[in-house]
């Protein structure tokens, strides 16, 4: 299920104020930006079978939708961290 | 016939409740002479507002401000930034109003675009002709400053952060 457009629209200040982590680069525009939160957010619900599948059993057919994500989420960061992103 | 400069300094700044910037200050980088910078850091995201009083000494007839506000960016190199500002005059033992109920004036606004290269350069915006309702000389005023981030102009990513606010006028 996509995040609603307030939801989205978090993000996309979220981002904005985590400069530390530099995460925009200098030259987009808010209004880029948000196109990119939104195509980020439709990708997953596009892909979502697709990762779903590739989950190998037992941890498909028992994790729950929250752990998958977690999942998710924690390789995706420790990728980010391995390319130099700030912890 | 002169113009007068008063800085608002920045640690003087009030907010409302809600929907302010954050006030803070930067330590400073520089390698041999660091110096801290007091900062207001107003959102992309949500409109946020900061308001000063102070006492016009001096004031010509022409009655209206100029505001200067003196700003980078936390990250962009892009992009536009759209300031309002808002006034108040109020006479004193003159005015017989309720002054905890009153609303500030017009709004008068300005864009200003990043000119690029360094991204947390020194950029001038400028808002003239600021009317905050005829005010006359030794009033008190109440200025209230925004980043009109909701504005289709208001392109720039990041937060803006203003270091500096001057209000100028005539003495004639």
């Amino acid at each position: 299920m996509p995040l609603t457009t307030q939801q989205r629209s978090q993000v996309w200040g979220a981002l904005m104020r985590a400069a530390a982590e530099d995460p925009v680069p200098g030259t987009i525009t808010k209004a880029d930006l948000r196109a990119a939160v939104d195509a980020c957010d439709d990708w997953i619900d596009a892909n979502a079978a697709s990762f779903n599948a590739a989950l190998p059993q037992p941890f498909r057919g028992q994790a729950n939708l929250n752990q998958k994500i977690l999942l998710l989420a924690f390789v995706l960061e420790r990728r980010r961290r391995a390319i130099g992103g700030s912890p | 016939m002169a113009t007068v400069y008063r800085t608002l300094p920045i640690e003087a700044a009030i907010f409302r409740a809600t929907q302010f910037p954050e006030l803070n200050k930067r330590n400073g980088t520089g390698i041999s002479a660091p110096f801290p910078i007091r900062s207001l850091a107003f959102d992309a995201a949500s409109v946020e507002r900061a308001y000063w009083v102070f006492r016009p000494t001096a004031l010509g007839g022409t009655n209206v401000f100029t505001v200067e506000i003196d700003w980078f960016a936390e990250s962009a190199t892009s992009g536009s930034v759209v300031w309002g500002v808002q006034g108040y005059a109020s006479t004193p033992n003159v005015d017989d109003v309720d002054l905890e109920s009153r609303n500030l004036g017009v709004q008068s606004s300005t864009t200003t675009a990043h000119p690029g290269g360094t991204g947390q350069r020194h950029i001038r915006s400028t808002i003239t002709g600021l009317d905050a309702g005829s005010a006359v000389n030794n009033d008190v005023v109440f200025i209230g400053l925004e980043r009109i981030a909701s504005n289709p102009s208001d392109t720039m990513t990041g937060d803006a952060v203003v270091f500096c606010v001057t209000i100028s006028y005539s003495d004639t």
